[in-house]
């Protein structure tokens, strides 16, 4: 505490600059924390979030009672982690190539095309999607039709939909991660560039020495911040793409989409909390495992 | 201070192309191409359909022109111009005050805690990281904000929520971490401020990551409407997207009943009018990203670092 | 989304029914004797003059009401006109509070958790009446409806008090228009002019079968069956016609034989029969009556866009199909038919009003639902607005809504009252007809009707019910539409075992108890 008052008298002009974030964090995020002890509660609208009554580990016994709950913590993991790896891949790859063109017109005009996907609702995405795979009229099946092909469908094909989701999560947020890393690239001292070109160096070793290192540290941010969140779905994206097509769930079931349903079939406040709080205490642990060996490898890097 | 150059390298050094080189921008110019076409032909889809008759969508799907065309879909959307206008206006403003106020904030946050001499850098991270990974649900921040905060009804409580968010703070500070310390320290010696280094040497170096998070914040807010649907009673607060939102899902709602109740609605062009918005929210926004656009197009050098 | 086409479904089950005189058949309310003895105590009609005195309305108020639906534009003008008379009857003025389709599913319960003293709320079955009211978020009506709303009391019947009645107490009035299990075929009729199929009444499966071959020959481009995202409503219907009912608020899909004396309660695929059932609907899928992917499908109207031929839903539908082709003159013709063994009224909490616990003038309240529920005049100023601005009274007493932009009927469903609703213009032919005969099935043989006031209490089910209903999407939908890879036989083992691991023994149990009291009562 004396430490901090030293810091604090020290370092008191940093310390105003964070007082409106802290300010904001504090009343918007800490506050209404204390909500998450409906999780044990049983809630009654006359009492309100203090006066019901307690009870016990009740609310969670819904996630696990039929095995699903394996099965959706299973599937939010990988499919996170599946577009995890995609997504950021192919906007670092974009982004590189963008950096690299010769031509701005191009250069502008393919960077603001790709950005466009992330305008496309899910809503509008789930429409395309049928349109391409439904079985009768898809624009898939008219294709292999037309080829004088057997007609196939994917909607009895459960194994092919995590690389359709995945595909499209990637195809939406293109534009939108490699923004970052544009702004990463373009943030690098263009003098270390020329130095490398007059040196002779050739794009390849360019790319590998000089721009790589460079964006390392944004790559690292981006990763541990969607590990922080392997366990919560993008609910938009399965359920527009998914819809209520039962014969998909065991495939494409993630934790959101799960405790939804469960609420239009009857689950209560304190149900859907209690599956929002064990969201937030799994990747609580793992984001302060991962946060730990990247401390131990870098501490730069660490996110706190 | 810092200069800025107009080019990338290689445009300057276009003689000295080698064939490893040429190989690179052969496969760096499809792949954007392609990849760009993707993205282009859904959306020439949309602005499409959004001029297609529901009735040929209905029968015959999707189209790269419209086959039979029709702007009802449109005359939907503008049924009442002055109050989609209105609704322009809302989320013009809260987007401008929100991203302004949320840029501002950000920045400065994310220069302390990218600051290696200040001490509590790593538990001030954690206090803000931490807040996304729990969070009171959303009944308690809805009771919390309509009974403590009063906002029910009022344009703060499309603000506030947006304006801050650990994601946009923590590329920030990735950023912040890219500037060298020794600017920082050069300004110390100078006998600057923490503000005066702060806004005059950092702010400026910074351009590309506050366009980033400018974009961002905008985007988040532009596209909600979530907010809007919890906290705003009054149709003239709407914002356009919520505006939007709710046109669609009323007319899907009111064309199953109107039917059953006896009155008739004119068919709702339901497929046609989720394009159409589509095309209107977005709109605006494509029209200002070429503004934002030059500054991640456009290298900045950090010249002062040399001398 | 599925929310709200859910909450919409259920909607018009329970819309836009003709005038018919209030249940008041023998055979309609002689079993209703409740299971709970204590939902009735101290609630004898009062004369409506005597306890109306008791209000004090010298003080003027204004009621909060909440209803799911979006603000017409006119709604400013139909406001000031109905206030104008609630001022002068009351002294109270009624400020009506939306909560827009769109997101009803998320801010419906927000509303009554924060705490506002909304004075009247929309709520339904559907909503989740009895548990909301399980959670306190309502007012006990036990005193209050008859001493303050005791004209709309003394008209709400005996089943629909019972059908209000949660742990003993009531929390809601429910509607006082009746509507009727209804669910058989709609098909149009107008493709089998001059064919050999011309005047074709469906009557059984093998009909809606030839039905379909026909449509099949005749447009092979166009699949005849309207199934979509929900699934199929026929195992529901196909269940009906042998007599079996779906018991407990539909929560699970437990069903009961309505011909047994002491009836068990059952899972869908323990109905004998099964088996050939989904034989005949493998048999439609091949045959390519519906599409293979018709569970991403989110059309729900495609009978009325012309891309199928023959659905499977109320007569509700039916009217909405007539009158929308009524309105289109596009010259479709359809037909309805009723696959149901017995006849039976739709619970009347489909629809209904509560108070929330947190009202400050729940008597004015009251007494302001009475007057609008009771009183013609009072009546048009809230469901049709201004006459001559919003509406216009043909000569026959119907009324016909001028400018659907401006003001369509009002959004709070509940106030529908029979003998204040008017007939609409374009129902079909037959209408009033189907309503008479069901009332003189329901008074002639009550098997089904004396089942219809039984209130399941789901308290502690949650965790199976959700369960429950997911193995129901996951497994039994596919199944049902032959969408699954492993064959009648393998899909019907895996179904069972899904339901056992899922906890079904228990609600069944739960479900078997409950359904013994109701029947040992009823016997009594």
């Amino acid at each position: 505490m004396r430490n901090f008052t030293k810091d604090l008298k020290k370092n008191w002009a940093l310390w105003t600059m964070l007082i409106p974030a802290l300010l904001v964090t504090i009343v918007l995020a800490y506050i209404p924390m204390v909500g998450l002890i409906l999780a044990f509660k049983n809630y009654n609208f006359g009492k309100g979030v203090f006066g019901s009554d307690f009870n016990g580990i009740d609310n969670f016994k819904f996630l696990f009672s039929s095995g699903t709950g394996w099965l959706i913590t299973k599937n939010t993991v990988l499919y996170n982690v599946m577009n995890l790896i995609t997504s950021q891949a192919l906007a670092i790859v974009i982004a590189i190539f963008i950096t690299e063109l010769l031509h701005k017109t191009y250069k502008k005009l393919t960077q603001s095309i790709i950005f466009l996907p992330y305008f496309i609702s899910w809503v509008i995405v789930g429409i395309f999607v049928f349109a391409l795979f439904n079985y009768e009229t898809g624009m898939m099946n008219n294709l292999i039709k037309s080829a004088g092909g057997e007609p196939v469908n994917l909607y009895a094909k459960p194994s092919v939909w995590p690389f359709i989701i995945c595909a499209f999560n990637a195809w939406k947020w293109c534009g939108y991660n490699s923004v970052i890393y544009i702004a990463a690239i373009t943030g690098v001292d263009q003098e270390i560039y020329e130095a490398a070109a007059i040196d002779g160096a050739t794009i390849f070793q360019r790319i590998r020495h000089i721009t790589f290192p460079c964006i390392r540290p944004t790559v690292i941010t981006m990763l541990l911040l969607q590990v922080g969140r392997i366990l919560r779905g993008d609910f938009e994206m399965f359920y527009q793409i998914i819809g209520t097509n039962g014969q998909l769930y065991n495939a494409t079931d993630v934790i959101d989409t799960y405790v939804f349903r469960s609420l239009t079939s009857g689950a209560t406040l304190g149900m859907t909390t209690a599956a929002s709080f064990y969201q937030s205490i799994v990747c609580f642990v793992v984001i302060v495992l991962v946060n730990a060996i990247v401390k131990k490898i870098d501490e730069d890097y660490a996110l706190f | 201070m810092a200069k800025t150059t107009t080019a990338p390298v290689a445009e300057k050094t276009k003689i000295k192309l080698s064939a490893s080189s040429l190989t690179f921008y052969f496969i760096a110019y499809i792949v954007v191409g392609l990849m760009a076409l993707i993205c282009l032909v859904p959306f020439i889809v949309i602005i499409s359909g959004s001029f297609t008759s529901e009735q040929y969508i209905n029968f015959h799907g999707f189209d790269i022109i419209p086959r039979e065309f029709s702007t009802a879909a449109y005359q939907l959307v503008f049924k009442t111009p002055a109050t989609i206008g209105r609704a322009y206006l809302v989320s013009i403003f809260i987007t401008v005050v929100g991203t302004f106020l949320g840029v501002l904030m950000t920045a400065l946050t994310a220069y302390v805690i990218a600051r290696k001499d200040f001490p509590y850098r790593n538990k001030v991270s954690f206090f803000f990281y931490f807040t996304t990974l729990f969070n009171g649900g959303m009944v308690c921040t809805y009771i919390f904000f309509i009974r403590y905060l009063h906002l029910k009804d009022s344009y703060w409580a499309l603000i506030l929520p947006g304006m801050f968010s650990v994601f946009h703070l923590l590329i920030m500070r990735s950023f912040v971490t890219g500037i060298p310390s020794a600017l920082i320290e050069s300004g110390k010696i100078d006998g600057a401020g923490e503000y005066k280094i702060f806004f005059s040497i950092i702010l400026p170096l910074l351009k590309p990551g506050l366009a980033t998070i400018a974009l961002f914040t905008a985007l988040g807010y532009w596209n909600n409407w979530y907010n809007a649907m919890l906290y705003i009673d009054s149709t003239e607060k709407y914002p356009l997207q919520y505006m939007l939102y709710n046109l669609l899902q009323k007319s899907e709602a009111m064309s199953r009943i109107a039917a059953q109740a006896g009155i008739y609605v004119e068919a709702v062009p339901s497929n046609s009018l989720k394009m159409a918005m589509a095309v209107v929210a977005t709109g605006p926004i494509l029209i200002v990203y070429p503004f934002v656009q030059k500054y991640f197009v456009q290298g900045i050098t950090v010249g002062s670092v040399k001398g | 989304m599925s929310n709200i086409k859910k909450a919409v479904a259920l909607i018009l089950a329970a819309a836009m029914v003709f005038a018919l005189a209030a249940c008041t058949g023998g055979g309609s309310t002689s079993g209703t004797t409740a299971a709970d003895g204590g939902s009735t105590s101290g609630t004898t009609a009062a004369d409506g003059g005597q306890s109306e005195t008791t209000l004090d309305t010298s003080k003027e108020v204004e009621i909060v009401m909440y209803f799911i639906s979006d603000r017409p534009a006119g709604q400013d003008i139909v406001d000031e006109n109905m206030n104008k008379l609630f001022k002068e009857k009351l002294n109270c003025t009624l400020q009506v509070n939306w909560i827009p389709w769109s997101d009803y599913s998320s801010t419906y319960n927000l509303k009554l958790s924060s705490g506002e003293p909304i004075d009247l709320i929309y709520t339904a079955g559907w909503l989740g009446y009895s548990k909301l009211a399980q959670q306190g978020a309502f007012m006990a009506l036990d005193d209050l409806w008859p001493k303050y709303a005791p004209k709309n009391y003394a008209k709400a019947t005996d089943q629909a008090k019972q059908q209000a009645t949660v742990d003993g107490h009531i929390y809601t009035i429910p509607t006082l228009w009746a509507t009727y299990i209804s669910q058989g075929p709609i098909y149009r009729t107008d493709i089998l002019k001059g064919s050999d199929l011309e005047g074709l009444e469906i009557k059984t499966f093998d009909d809606i079968e030839k039905y379909c071959d026909y449509c099949l020959e005749k447009y092979p481009e166009i699949l005849p069956m309207d199934i979509y995202q929900n699934g199929s409503a026929w195992d529901a219907m196909w269940a009906r016609q042998l007599g079996y009912q779906l018991i407990g608020n539909e929560a699970g899909n437990f069903y009961f034989n309505l011909d047994e004396e002491n009836p068990k309660v059952i899972s869908i695929d323990e109905i004998p029969g099964i088996e050939d059932f989904l034989n005949m609907m493998k048999r439609w899928n091949e045959k390519g009556y519906f599409s293979k992917t018709c569970l991403s499908i989110t059309d729900s109207q495609q009978c009325q866009n012309g891309k199928a031929f023959i659905r499977c839903h109320n007569i509700d539908s039916y009217q909405g199909l007539m009158i929308d082709a009524y309105n289109k003159k596009n010259g479709w013709e359809w037909a309805y038919s009723d696959f149901n063994k017995y006849a039976a009224h739709l619970p009347f909490t489909q629809d209904s009003v509560s108070v929330s616990i947190n009202s400050k003038n729940p008597e004015r309240a009251l007494a302001l639902w009475d007057l609008i529920t009771s009183d013609q005049e009072a009546y048009d100023a809230f469901y049709y607005g201004i006459e001559g601005t919003t509406y216009k009274l043909e000569e026959d007493g119907s009324a016909v809504m001028l400018d659907p932009d401006l003001y369509s009927t009002s959004g709070m469903w509940t106030v529908r009252t029979t003998g204040l609703t008017r007939k609409t213009v374009g129902s079909p032919a037959g209408w009033d007809e189907w309503h008479e005969k069901w009332e003189e099935m329901i008074a002639k043989d009550d098997t089904q009707e004396k089942y219809s006031a039984i209130v399941i209490d789901t308290t502690g089910l949650d965790t199976e019910i959700a369960n429950v209903t997911d193995v129901y999407n996951k497994y039994w939908t596919p199944l049902e539409l032959a969408l699954n890879t492993n064959g009648v036989e393998g899909g019907l083992e895996e179904f069972r075992e899904q339901l056992k691991i899922a906890g079904a023994d228990k609600i069944k149990e739960a479900y078997q108890k409950q359904l013994d009291e109701y029947v040992a009562n009823l016997k009594k």
